[in-house]
């Protein structure tokens, strides 16, 4: 059971001119990635998406491999994979060194948010959650109180014995809960991924 | 070169992409660039491309899959300026 994710804040990430150029693209990108973006009709939602759908399978690879990597570049995407659902939702295949990846990204104006997991039969189940950070000194600090309040608003008898906390790889996780956690910052938002086997058993406590 | 002078070019680099300055003031061989420099993974990219330029170097994938903490970064570096 396991879930990764990315965000992406559109006025911080911009979209400079170096990022359509070769250079750049190639350290990212496989050649038929570099097409689809390209010829999308929004290249820059499609970049920042197809960005947030490698950043995501590569949580998940590392969580799989114990391995910290830099490496968005092997995590292939299926251009044929990719079915948008009206302009705002994306699907997604993903090979994060050979592990399949289902991704499901969220596009909005100020934002793109993406997470991914293993089976695609566990979509349904991510509680995902997308904030706009007003404490810019701590920003993770705003989303681990999000989580906080969620669960102790969906589960408030278990709520008090669940802790987050990170992993020697630096991966977050709750202790005290049989789940799956990712979480993501980038400029003015934030988001949580989490993976549950019932996420409906404590929504509807 | 020596790892110094790759040292010192390394921090003007990665300068920018630090939010935080106070951040630079310790870094040492063991700083990770994500974790402690808060560097976002994006532009860790605009890093190994600006290394690239600065370096006169060409750094391929699987060694940009390494890049992650100041010591691996200059190692990168100084194997491909020194050969």
């Amino acid at each position: 059971m396991l879930v990764g994710n990315d965000l992406v804040c559109l006025k911080t990430a911009g979209y400079p001119a170096k990022y359509r150029e070769g250079r750049f693209m190639r350290k990212i990108f496989t050649e038929a990635e570099t097409e689809f973006i390209l010829s999308s009709d929004d290249s820059r939602s499609m970049l920042w998406a197809f960005w947030s759908i490698k950043e995501s399978a590569c949580k998940i690879h590392q969580k799989i491999s114990g391995r910290r990597r830099f490496s968005p570049k092997s995590m292939v995407i299926d251009p044929e994979s990719v079915s948008q659902d009206g302009r705002f939702r994306l699907f997604a295949e993903t090979s994060a060194g050979g592990i399949p990846v289902h991704s499901l990204t969220t596009l909005t104006n100020h934002y793109i948010a993406t997470f991914g997991v293993v089976n695609p039969d566990c979509l349904p189940n991510v509680i995902h959650q997308i904030i706009s950070v007003t404490h810019q000194e701590n920003p993770s600090e705003n989303i681990r109180a999000k989580l906080r309040t969620d669960l102790a608003m969906k589960w408030p008898e278990k709520a008090k014995d669940i802790i987050i906390t990170r992993s020697v790889m630096n991966i977050p996780r709750l202790e005290g809960m049989d789940s799956d956690l990712s979480l993501s910052h980038h400029g003015n938002f934030a988001s949580y991924a989490l993976l549950t086997n019932n996420p409906y058993e404590y929504i509807l406590v | 070169m020596k790892e110094s002078e790759i040292i010192e070019k390394l921090r003007e680099i990665i300068s920018p992409y630090v939010e935080d300055k106070s951040l630079l003031e310790n870094v040492s061989g063991e700083t990770d660039l994500l974790n402690d420099l808060k560097i976002n993974s994006a532009h860790l990219v605009d890093i190994i491309l600006d290394a690239e330029e600065v370096f006169d170097i060409e750094i391929d994938d699987e060694a940009a899959e390494e890049m992650l903490t100041v010591k691996e970064a200059v190692r990168i570096i100084s194997e491909r300026v020194n050969n």
